[in-house]
């Protein structure tokens, strides 16, 4: 036991050295402003003298290397679940990694150091830690970051879902590119009605892959199943925006083809507002293209089952 | 009237292979020894064009009619006179009047150019193949030698890829020179030079053929005796005087499949000729033709002979035995002894198939393992190593420069059978192949390629993309059923589990854990944490409620598209609950309670993920909703723990296992299939 505490304590003595000038996993400490820095600095070190077996333990991560990984069907590397087995202190471990301290790479492949570096923004996204609202912040806002940490760090901050994140996420829906999609994985996490009409102008996108997401996170906001919970958002808000969602859907359902198309059907499912079938009756009817109304009858029947 | 029959026009592909399009394998010894993977791309190459063949046999003894008519030779009188110029089923194109079309080159008058003073045989040089099927050559059989020219549903010799390993060298025997010992010889097909039906003048020689595009892909032994002799150039093969007054046997093996429906690659019809000449001049001309034996996947349906699995946990063994013990099925448990980086996913390692032909006495099958084309799989090397053997051969399939990024996709529990039915009007005999493939994400296009060019498995494409680990088996699995159509699909319902377990909150369960005494956990003791959850905290899950919405939102679209493509009825379908979690990292979802669906099924028994449900009064709600659900079916469930070393890394039975089936001469006969 002697022994451990020990180490433990050569460790800190280390970690605590480098804190001041080494970088993170994903970001440097110089991203962030001198006030946000130091608030960091002093809660991270509280955290290691407060519960250092999670900054012990997060510096031996297993999970990206081909002997842990290999065990996984997927084959492929993931920390996600170690991070989130580091007990008490997870979460500043984790922003000392990421900012400040970072982990030893040893062999690691480029995908199996992205696997390190989004593992951390993912599990330290799941704490929902307000304290980390800045270096999620700081990955969204960087250009250098890929767009899977943009997406994640996205995710993070709705899971957050606080005024400054959702402001954020909903100024990136105005942009394209990586921080709009990025954008649209993170609302799928805060359900309101200005987020909902923030996202339904974007069904009308020429890129499918932005029809896609934004009918994705339009059935995350509608979904009846997470309403169901009573934890989804505010209760007052679930009709006004599932009917949102379903209106908006189904007006372009027609326009939409191919993946689309499906991705949409797959939002009105989610949503199953009690309108939805009446409604699409009602399209039935007022369409006098065949294959509009055969496409409509699919939708139906795919709505039924 | 002479003896000649007619010259018909055949549409025949012209073959040219590319080489350096890919990688396949069934020719190494092993992982070692792939054979040569230049780089390089697929090409198309546009070849498709008319030629003109001789798709029967033909003497040209003489224009006179009397020649046929009144010839003593037994042998050409056994030939009915409606086997000239009859037209193959399979021949495309226009039928050109038989005396118009033909090429009076050709045709030599025996009396006026064949050597005087000597008599001209009445026959001479004939083909025969066993287009009859029967495993047997028969030239004195009408019916064979009138469609040996011929190939389809119901004529056409077929020969096999000689993919196993009989003299137990550690290489494919196609791959050498040599018969590979006396069982070896059961794998080459045969067909013969027939003995002439008189005397041949020493003048004749013969030149024996494949054509071109078959050239590289074939090899012909030459049968003396016991002895074979390969032959060095398949598309001159020399026969003398000799040679042709008795007849010739010859065998063939395959050394390639069929790699790819694309225009001018090989279609696996090996066309032979045989061309006699004297003194340069042609005296007869006879053609056969033969088809490369496809390699056909084995379904859920066929009878087992065993199940592998890996032996890494002994709670699951036991369990697997157990119920396979009830099926009367053998285990046979895969140590990988001196394998580096060995897995636990057997399923993903190889997905089994067979080659067949005709034979006496039933048909001849070869059982292959087709292994993972991702080139990084030691565990998959299993099929080299020590799968290969008599009558069981391995290969390997894969791009040149491979995307490991989809290797997911390529893990054979991604590659599954629909068994045989008929949908839509067409009948799919052997059934159809089902694999997950989308745009964004797919199979190695190469090996993909070569499962269609097989022809006789149509396939089927089914969004995966959205599972963290992307296998069809994860949410669709094919069973016995005593239906006219012989099996149902079992799919799988998160929003049945859902149903359940607020039927159970409703009724005042809601504090009742599942997964009691189960743990997730990484790789070290203090990654460990409990699994065991409430209904109730499942329920308020907004996150997993949502995800399991999109998900179920998902299979309904997929449901819908196989119930269209398989003509299936609601009465044929059998809904799995389970619910399912999102993989954050890779943003797909993955069972969180047992993918009960993902199960293995032999011979009407179902050895099943034990769900680890709920328990009421004693009683898990999920397993016993399982034994009513599949035991009314008259399925037997047996239960297996596979949390530990399964369920907590992404997969359950299926993944866990693999099965070896008995093929039966219904399953071999392939041919009859008409693809």
């Amino acid at each position: 036991m002697n022994i451990r505490i020990a180490i433990i304590a050569g460790l800190l003595v280390s970690m605590s050295c480098a804190v001041a000038s080494a970088n993170g996993v994903v970001l440097s400490p110089n991203q962030f402003t001198q006030a946000q820095r130091v608030t960091l600095e002093q809660k991270v070190a509280k955290a290691k003298v407060q519960y250092p077996d999670a900054f012990v333990r997060i510096r031996q991560l297993k999970g990206h290397q081909p002997s842990v990984y290999k065990r996984y069907r997927s084959q492929k590397p993931s920390v996600v679940k170690e991070l989130r087995a580091l007990g008490p202190g997870a979460g500043w471990a984790m922003i000392d990694a990421i900012v400040f301290d970072s982990l030893p790479r040893g062999s690691a492949t480029a995908e199996e150091w992205r696997a390190v570096q989004q593992g951390l923004v993912i599990a330290l996204g799941e704490l929902k830690m307000t304290d980390a609202a800045p270096v999620f912040q700081r990955i969204f806002d960087d250009p250098s970051a890929s767009d899977q940490l943009v997406q994640s760090a996205a995710v993070a901050m709705g899971r957050l879902g606080g005024m400054q994140q959702r402001a954020s996420l909903m100024q990136a829906l105005k942009k394209s590119g990586k921080k709009r999609d990025g954008a649209l994985w993170g609302l799928r996490h805060v359900r309101a009605v200005p987020i909902v009409d923030a996202i339904v102008p974007l069904l009308e996108s020429d890129s499918e892959q932005t029809v896609v997401l934004a009918a994705n996170a339009l059935g995350y906001q509608g979904s009846s199943w997470a309403w169901k919970t009573g934890n989804a958002g505010q209760s007052a808000e679930q009709m006004p925006i599932r009917t949102r969602c379903m209106n908006a859907l189904l007006k372009v359902y027609l326009r939409s083809e191919s993946e689309a198309r499906e991705a949409i059907a797959r939002a009105l499912t989610m949503v199953e507002h009690p309108q939805t079938l009446a409604k699409i009756d009602a399209m039935i009817a007022n369409t006098s293209h065949d294959q509009d109304k055969q496409a409509l009858m699919q939708l139906k029947a795919r709505l039924s089952m | 009237m002479n003896l000649r029959t007619s010259l018909q026009p055949i549409r025949v592909a012209t073959l040219m292979v590319v080489a350096g399009a890919c990688c396949w394998t069934v020719g190494c010894g092993g992982p070692d020894g792939f054979e040569g993977t230049p780089d390089g791309d697929v090409q198309d190459v546009d070849g498709a064009q008319d030629v003109k063949t001789d798709t029967s046999w033909h003497v040209d003894a003489g224009k006179d009619a009397s020649t046929v008519d009144g010839g003593a030779d037994a042998r050409t009188d056994s030939v009915p006179d409606d086997v000239q110029g009859d037209v193959p089923d399979d021949v495309q194109g226009d039928v050109p009047d038989a005396e118009s079309d033909a090429d009076p080159d050709v045709v030599l008058d025996a009396e006026s150019d064949a050597v005087p003073d000597q008599q001209v045989p009445t026959s001479v040089g004939l083909l025969v193949v066993d287009s009859n099927r029967n495993g047997k050559l028969e030239p004195t059989n009408a019916e064979e030698m009138k469609n040996k020219a011929t190939w389809n549903k119901d004529f056409g010799a077929v020969f096999l890829v000689n993919i196993d390993d009989d003299d137990g060298d550690g290489s494919v025997d196609h791959s050498d020179e040599v018969l590979n010992g006396a069982e070896d010889v059961k794998d080459l097909a045969r067909f013969e030079v027939v003995a002439a039906s008189g005397d041949v003048p020493k003048t004749y020689t013969g030149k024996l053929s494949v054509d071109a595009a078959s050239a590289s892909k074939v090899r012909i032994f030459r049968v003396k005796g016991a002895e074979f002799v390969s032959q060095k150039d398949p598309q001159n093969i020399v026969l003398t005087s000799q040679d042709l007054a008795e007849g010739v046997q010859f065998a063939i093996e395959g050394r390639s499949f069929v790699m790819s429906k694309k225009e001018g690659e090989w279609a696996g019809y090996v066309d032979l000729t045989h061309v006699v000449t004297a003194g340069g001049k042609e005296i007869a001309h006879d053609v056969a033709r033969m088809r490369v034996a496809p390699l056909v996947f084995m379904n859920n349906l066929m009878k087992t002979e065993k199940v592998w699995a890996a032996g890494y946990d002994k709670w699951f063994i036991n369990d697997m035995r157990a119920g396979l013990q009830a099926a009367s099925v053998p285990l046979d448990v895969l140590f990988y002894v001196g394998y580096k980086e060995p897995d636990q996913w057997t399923q993903d390692h190889f997905e089994m198939g067979y080659v067949s032909m005709p034979a006496e006495g039933g048909a001849h099958t070869i059982k292959v393992a087709m292994r993972t084309p991702t080139p990084i799989r030691e565990a998959a090397d299993i099929v080299f190593r020590e799968f290969l053997g008599p009558d069981f051969g391995a290969i390997h399939v894969r791009s040149a420069k491979y995307n490991e990024w989809m290797s997911t996709y390529d893990s054979m529990g991604n590659w599954d059978t629909v068994p045989p039915h008929t949908a839509n009007g067409v009948s799919y005999s052997h059934g159809r192949f089902i694999v997950g493939s989308t745009k964004s994400t797919y199979p190695d296009p190469v090996a993909i390629g070569f499962v269609e060019a097989q022809a006789i498995q149509p396939i089927i494409k089914v969004d995966t993309s959205w599972l963290s680990v992307g296998h069809v088996d994860e949410f669709s699995s094919f069973v016995k059923a005593s239906t006219p159509r012989g099996w149902r699909m079992l799919f799988a319902r998160p929003a049945l589990a859902v149903q359940m377990l607020q039927q159970l909150q409703d009724d005042g369960y809601g504090a009742v854990k599942m997964h009691v005494g189960k743990k997730w956990y990484g790789d070290d003791p203090w990654e460990v944490w409990a699994a065991d959850i409430s209904i109730d905290e499942v329920l308020a899950d907004a996150d997993i409620m949502a995800t399991n919405q999109a998900d179920q939102a998902t299979l309904n679209g997929i449901l819908a598209k196989l119930t269209t493509e398989l003509a299936l009825d609601e009465s044929e379908i059998t809904f799995m609950p389970f619910l399912e979690y999102e993989d954050p990292y890779y943003g797909g979802s993955v069972a969180y309670q047992p993918g009960t669906v993902n199960l293995l099924h032999v011979d009407g028994h179902l050895l099943i993920a034990d769900p680890f449900g709920p328990k009421v009064g004693g009683v898990d709600v999920f397993k016993k909703d399982l034994d009513d659900r599949l035991g009314s079916l008259g399925l037997s469930n047996h239960y297996v723990d596979d949390w530990d070393t399964y369920h907590a890394w992404m997969g359950e039975v299926h993944c866990g296992s693999n099965t070896l089936r008995v093929v039966s001469e219904k399953d071999a006969a392939w041919w009859e299939d008409g693809r």
